[in-house]
């Protein structure tokens, strides 16, 4: 009973040959590339979705985009500037769900945040305003307000990772004086 | 990286290190003196009355450790920290 106790304690001190050392050392490092490949890959898909809701607007400078597309149903009318702004919507979407589920960088969801911001307020602009009767200033405040945002999201953000080192801390602490517990009742 | 968290993430180290020179050993003497130095970065982490780098530098020569920063820049960012025994 006591040496088994004991046998469950002691993993942390299991002895290892060197070239074992070596060969999980080597593994651990595949494991950690194809793990940062992966997050590099997603984060850049990421940032590239922050431009994809803006895609029609970019390509018309350089592409004339105004020819109809011949489709037979649906809309009356077609152009390829509109089809890629409809397509692009839903790519963007994908690709942010994608890299949320592959820990794209977080940082590089903030470019989406700021993009997405400015495509709704562009939108509502466009939707519920004459474009020639706002005002300079209230686009500057919606600027500024837009930055607030992203910002009290940022610090949102630290407090909330700051819990998540303190909930993990508290955990690892507890398991620990729980090892020592169990090994303790085991000596007596 | 902010100086708030990175001195949170020194003290998680800290207590990281100390749990593994304690397996090390196992001895009475050793976990003795494992909790009681986990009993002050216990509290530390959960006071932060540490406010500079200073104060933590001392903190952790204290306890018997030196801590080092080093620069390797991470792609998820901070950067890393090494924590080194001082054998006195």
């Amino acid at each position: 009973m006591n040496s088994k106790h004991l046998n469950h304690i002691d993993y942390n001190q299991q002895t290892q040959s060197p070239e074992q050392t070596q060969k999980q050392l080597i593994r651990q490092n595949r494991i950690d590339r194809n793990r940062l490949i992966i997050e590099i890959i997603f984060s850049v898909l990421v940032l590239l979705a922050s431009l994809l809701p803006f895609l029609n607007n970019i390509l018309t400078k350089w592409i004339d985009l105004s020819q109809q597309v011949d489709n037979t149903v649906g809309a009356r009318s077609l152009d390829w500037e509109s089809s890629i702004y409809f397509l692009s919507i839903s790519l963007c979407i994908i690709i942010l769900a994608l890299g949320g589920i592959f820990r794209a960088n977080k940082y590089t969801f903030y470019a989406c945040l700021i993009s997405g911001s400015l495509h709704m307020w562009t939108y509502i602009k466009f939707v519920f305003f004459n474009q020639n009767q706002i005002s300079e200033i209230a686009n500057v405040a919606t600027i500024v307000l837009i930055f607030v945002f992203v910002g009290l999201i940022f610090f949102l953000e630290r407090y909330y990772s700051r819990l998540n080192t303190l909930n993990k801390f508290n955990n690892k602490t507890l398991d620990r004086f729980s090892t020592i517990l169990f090994k303790r009742k085991g000596n007596e | 990286m902010n100086n708030h968290r990175k001195r949170l993430n020194i003290l998680v180290a800290l207590s990281d290190k100390l749990w593994e020179d304690y397996s090390q050993d196992m001895s009475e003497e050793a976990e003795k003196e494992y909790i009681r130095k986990m009993f002050l970065v216990k509290r530390e982490i959960n006071n932060g009355y540490l406010k500079t780098m200073q104060e933590l530098n001392i903190f952790g020569k204290e306890l018997g450790y030196l801590i080092l920063e080093n620069p390797t820049k991470t792609f998820l960012g901070g950067t890393e920290i090494t924590i080194t025994t001082n054998k006195n």
